[in-house]
């Protein structure tokens, strides 16, 4: 999907991806990603989770509306123990 | 320089690859043949900026969860696609009869979409998004593909441009993008 994040803002169209396995994802280089500690498969959010499926695509397109430039990550931080 | 022009120098890599991993894949040892997959350089920094406030937007959504409407589209095969044929890409509409969705991917478990489609597929919170006026509006197609594509080479030379054509075509001007 990184592949098609490049593709796509090379055509002009800018892009955020949503990564919840980031050594992968970043080994090709996304413009604009967001890093977030979820499942596989779930990568929005949590089955019912409509907040946290919400604040998913709210930082996607905050990403997408900043001027960070490329490579920016927006990345959720690590949980307290 | 762009990623399609890195390919000729990756494809020897790749074939390599696919003719010494093969035993193993035959073997059930998909692991240990990813574990040596040639990666693909990227080179350069693409990056578009969208020129209207994203409540003005209009937004296109791309994911690959292997989603098929039943009876109406073909099923993705779910396995890796080794091959240089261009990949299927569905066309998901907003108001899809959602009990004649089917996935068809390998890679995650399904779980998780079953019991609530927009884990991978937002298709509600898009349009709640849009209804609050947060962003302009939602492509009416989603894009579907299927993951797994070891084979960068369609993904470059057809699934790329095709997508770009879909969205250009739709006046789309920034994508979200969710693999899965």
């Amino acid at each position: 999907m990184s592949l098609i994040a490049r593709g796509l803002e090379a055509a002009g169209i800018p892009t955020a991806l949503v990564s919840v396995m980031p050594p992968l994802s970043s080994a090709a280089r996304p413009p604009r990603q967001l890093i977030r500690r979820l499942n596989i498969g779930a990568t929005v959010g949590r089955p019912g989770d409509v907040e946290g499926q919400l604040e998913t695509l709210r930082r996607m397109v905050a990403l997408i509306a900043s001027d960070a430039g490329f490579g920016a990550v927006d990345k959720d931080a690590k949980p307290e123990n | 320089m762009s990623d399609l022009s890195s390919l000729d120098a990756w494809q020897p890599k790749f074939k390599a690859w696919i003719e010494n991993s093969m035993p193993l894949f035959k073997g059930g040892k998909a692991k240990e043949a990813f574990a040596v997959y040639p990666w693909f350089t990227t080179e350069g920094d693409p990056i578009a900026q969208l020129d209207k406030p994203v409540s003005e937007a209009r937004f296109g959504l791309v994911t690959t969860g292997g989603y098929a409407i039943k009876g109406e589209q073909e099923p993705f095969v779910p396995a890796p696609n080794f091959s240089d044929d261009a990949p299927i890409i569905h066309s998901i509409p907003l108001d899809v009869d959602r009990t004649k969705l089917r996935i068809d991917h390998p890679g995650y478990d399904h779980r998780f979409a079953e019991e609530d489609l927009n884990v991978n597929l937002p298709l509600d919170r898009l349009n709640e998004l849009v209804a609050a006026g947060e962003i302009g509006s939602v492509s009416n197609e989603t894009q579907v593909l299927m993951g797994l594509a070891p084979n960068v080479g369609p993904l470059l030379r057809n699934t790329i441009p095709e997508l770009v054509a879909r969205f250009e075509a739709d006046s789309v001007d920034a994508a979200l993008l969710v693999p899965s």
